[in-house]
């Protein structure tokens, strides 16, 4: 190994962003009650991000009751307020606010910093507040068979078992006889997300023209180099690849409705609509270079238009925006300093971003009443093309739920 | 419930614990120590449900990936990312260090430019301290496939770093 080798690798090793940090859960014994009090079979969690987005996405926003849906009143019409589920930890706005990054001085700095940021509304985005419907998803009853119409339409056999709480954290899975898995989960109670993954490549397929010129004579060592003949081609054409997708997608019993599709490199995306208007979700199919279907993944839900709700004008998104930035800790005059990896501090200087184009997104959000809501959500980009997205309901509409279980438990649907 | 899965369990999380917040830590960013707290627990809630299925020569590998799905299904699968990424951070973020700071910048602008897939098995090896038997068990691969892959990422990351240092 080369000097410069060596150099690199240690580099990399030194630039671990934590080491040696010690963790020591707040509460931990209370965390094992609530854990072992738990059936070991019973149903996921929430994904983490609905939390976090739960708590952050009115974390600006003004509270207009406390509690359950309730009517509101004196704004022209009457529509129920979206109560947002909040984590069973109790991150109320008021205190998420507060949350800091939890930089450790003369700890060894974190890899990611976010540059402060101000952001300023372009002159090319509206003053105008509209409307726009809302969406709520529910699984299917039954979603064994969906399960196995997605293994058909990836042109499996629907007679292989499916099988129950895996050991990789799935609800559901088919193993089929060459090693390929197809496995889903009901993160929310409201949809399966489900994925594909090829069969794991064995020795001979994983290292096809390449060796290991020097191998480690420890596990723990760094392998050296390897020796590799030139690539070949790992995808099919675009082409190829939309028809191979379309024959896929043509195949699933569906009601949603996904935009035409995008392809790059073997990866064919399918963006989920609802309303016609496009979502942060997708059903993705990547290609080996041979036409297989290497990974896929996909949502089975179904999708139910709601009232109708005020949406504020994109300039004002870019004010709400730019309060959570500062909420958050990110803006301009709230960073906490960089502490850097010889104790030496510095403060970064904030960036004024200029937003110049919006679109309606809707994302899912997960309601105090354990429905899944798809709210429109007001996708904000610069003229680089790095993009930020918020919450574009009148926050009027909007809060956080403002109870959760003392005890720690898991409410239902909401962990 | 039998005390011997339970006093398994409050082992493999006294134990673990540690590694799984580390490897979240490296990976969030910002992250504080409620959050933090919240993520232990979903991975572990998911080592409770599967105790029956936590090979006993491979624990901490099993672990941290049940970590690695808990981030992959909010990242991946969905765009679930956390607020911070979602709301906050620019998308194009992964591939620009112009957002970022870093204590070595040239370190970071090499691991940006390298896949997802090469990026994590160098962050689990030289970060994680994980060997390429345990990164073959989270890859679901054999550990010779898994060094040569590792290998192959560490060339690229060498090949990315000297160009970008360069005169």
């Amino acid at each position: 190994m080369s000097d410069f080798e060596f150099d690199a690798a240690e580099r990399l090793r030194a630039a671990n962003p934590v080491t040696d940090a010690t963790y020591q859960h707040a509460d931990f014994g209370a965390m094992m009650r609530r854990i072992t009090k738990q059936p070991r079979r019973g149903a996921l969690t929430f994904a983490r991000g609905f939390r976090l987005k739960m708590a952050s996405a009115v974390g600006a926003s003004a509270l207009v009751t406390a509690g359950g849906i309730a009517l509101l009143t004196g704004l022209g019409n009457s529509l129920p307020l979206l109560e947002l589920g909040v984590a069973h930890s109790a991150q109320t706005p008021s205190n998420f606010s507060t949350a800091r990054p939890s930089t450790t001085p003369g700890a060894a700095t974190m890899i990611f910093r976010l540059r402060p940021m101000d952001f300023v509304a372009g002159p090319s985005l509206s003053n105008t507040a509209s409307s726009a419907p809302i969406y709520f998803e529910a699984g299917p009853s039954d979603p064994v068979t969906a399960l196995e119409q997605i293994s058909a339409a990836l042109g499996f056999g629907t007679t292989t078992p499916v099988t129950t709480n895996n050991t990789d954290g799935s609800q559901w899975e088919i193993t089929y006889a060459n090693g390929a898995q197809l496995y889903a989960n009901n993160p929310n109670g409201a949809e399966i997300d489900w994925t594909y993954t090829a069969a794991p490549c064995s020795d001979s397929s994983c290292t096809t023209g390449c060796v290991v010129t020097s191998p480690p004579s420890t596990s723990s060592a760094i392998p050296g180099p390897v020796t590799c003949l030139p690539d070949a081609p790992t995808y099919p054409s675009d082409t190829q690849s939309l028809a191979l997708a379309q024959a896929i997608m043509s195949n699933i019993p569906t009601t949603l409705s996904f935009a035409s599709p995008t392809v790059n490199q073997g990866d064919v995306s399918y963006t989920l609509q609802v309303g016609g208007s496009p979502t942060n979700t997708y059903d993705d199919f990547q290609f080996a270079a041979d036409g297989s279907l290497s990974s896929a993944s996909g949502i089975i839900t179904t999708i139910s238009t709601g009232d109708s709700y005020p949406v504020i004008s994109p300039v004002a998104g870019v004010s709400t925006l730019q309060s959570q930035n500062a909420s958050l800790g990110l803006g301009a005059s709230s960073q906490p300093p960089l502490a850097t990896q010889d104790s030496t501090t510095t403060t970064l200087a904030p960036t004024v971003v200029t937003l110049t184009s919006d679109v309606i997104v809707y994302e899912q959000y997960a309601l105090a009443d354990s429905r899944v809501a798809w709210l429109p959500t007001y996708q904000y980009s610069d003229d680089s093309g790095a993009s930020w997205t918020v919450l574009a309901v009148d926050p009027q509409y909007v809060q956080v739920a403002a109870t959760s279980t003392p005890t720690g438990a898991v409410p239902n649907g909401v962990a | 419930m039998g005390s011997q899965e339970k006093t398994r369990f409050e082992r493999l999380a006294r134990d673990n614990s540690p590694a799984i917040a580390n490897y979240l830590r490296r990976r969030l960013y910002p992250l504080n120590s409620s959050d933090l707290d919240d993520l232990v627990e979903e991975v572990l809630i998911i080592v409770w449900r599967r105790i029956d299925n936590v090979p006993a020569d491979a624990e901490t590998a099993w672990i941290i990936g049940v970590a690695r799905n808990v981030l992959q299904n909010a990242r991946r699968k969905k765009n679930r990312a956390t607020a911070f990424e979602t709301a906050l951070r620019p998308v194009m973020t992964e591939s620009s260090a112009e957002d970022a700071v870093v204590a070595d910048a040239a370190i970071t602008e090499a691991l940006m430019l390298l896949g997802p897939e090469e990026r994590e098995i160098l962050m689990l090896h030289f970060w994680d301290g994980l060997s390429s038997a345990q990164i073959a068990h989270i890859l679901g691969t054999t550990e010779n496939a898994a060094a040569v892959r590792l290998s192959r990422s560490l060339a690229q990351f060498r090949q990315h770093l000297l160009v970008d240092e360069r005169p």
